[in-house]
């Protein structure tokens, strides 16, 4: 029961309710995954055992367009003034896609060594997502400059639009220029995908458990980033006379509150 | 080299970095235990 002076913050509602299950499914799956892509899903007839990469790489790319996507919506929430939760949704969807795009460039880099002969090439899509990876890079370093919260997350929401403008750059880049990456594998403008079943199986397992687990990361991450509401002090008791004077709330005791007490008593 | 290498390695990789995700998402919230309360 709350007591006269006693503040109720409102951040015990924000704390993240246990969901044990997102987890658990998470796990399930990322482990249906890694069997499906490891042991069921057949070789390549060309690449070998080296196209397995595509497993973790695509998923990993996907990932990371998803949590920009992630930081779109955010942005706009928060210009919107839909509240603050939002522009930490825009941060932690940015993390996530710094993250996952890194990967996806060094899973791509390993493919490429095997298949291509080269861990690097300056080829349209590498390009274009290493400019993804700097520029959101760039956001998360903006997020840090000095300025009244407010501000910055207004300010972060005008670049987190902008910058999704490079994602479909990104992704159509082997369809408008003449590139060495192949291109793409399921969404393609005529909706066929080439691939064998069992392949298809096992991308898309992965693909799920990429996701999960990059919504549980995004709801912890909002969680852990979204400043605490202000405090709200309750009301009286009503046991109190309505004639009484509203009393002031108990001081804080200290040790040495509590010091003088005793020697006075 | 076996490809295996390579797809152990990429693979590993990918684990490593989603263990790390999972350690921030798993940090608590600023004000630790007493947050909430």
């Amino acid at each position: 029961m709350a007591m006269p002076g006693q503040i109720r913050s409102s951040n015990a509602s924000r704390r993240p309710r246990r969901r044990p299950g997102l987890g658990l499914v998470t796990g399930v799956v990322a482990l249906a995954a890694a069997v499906l892509a490891l042991a069921v899903a057949p070789p390549d007839a060309l690449q070998g055992q080296s196209q397995r990469l595509m497993y973790v790489h695509v998923p990993s790319a996907w990932t990371a367009y998803c949590a920009f996507a992630v930081v779109l919506a955010a942005s706009v929430a928060v210009l919107l003034r839909r509240g603050p939760r939002w522009d930490a949704l825009a941060r932690a969807g940015a993390e996530l896609g710094v993250g996952m795009t890194a990967l996806a460039i060094v899973e791509g880099s390993i493919w490429g060594h095997e298949v291509w002969g080269v861990w690097w090439t300056w080829d349209p899509r590498l390009v274009t997502t290493a400019v993804l990876l700097l520029l959101y890079l760039g956001y998360l370093t903006a997020r840090g400059l000095p300025g009244a919260p407010e501000r910055v997350a207004r300010r972060s929401a005008w670049l987190g639009i902008a910058l999704f403008a490079q994602v479909p750059v990104v992704h159509f880049s082997v369809l408008w220029w003449r590139t060495l990456h192949q291109p793409p594998t399921l969404l393609r403008p005529d909706l066929e995908a080439p691939i064998a079943p069992m392949m298809l199986a096992a991308l898309l397992t992965s693909l799920a458990a990429f996701m999960l687990a990059g919504a549980w990361f995004l709801r912890r991450r909002v969680v852990q980033l979204a400043p605490a509401e202000q405090p709200a002090p309750v009301a009286a008791p009503a046991e109190a006379p309505e004639d009484t004077p509203a009393k002031a709330p108990a001081p804080v005791r200290t040790a040495s509150d509590l010091v003088l007490t005793r020697t006075s008593a | 080299m076996s490809p295996w290498v390579f797809v152990a390695v990429g693979y590993l990789l990918c684990a490593a970095v989603w263990a790390g995700y999972l350690l921030v998402g798993r940090r608590r919230a600023p004000g630790g235990k007493e947050a909430g309360r």
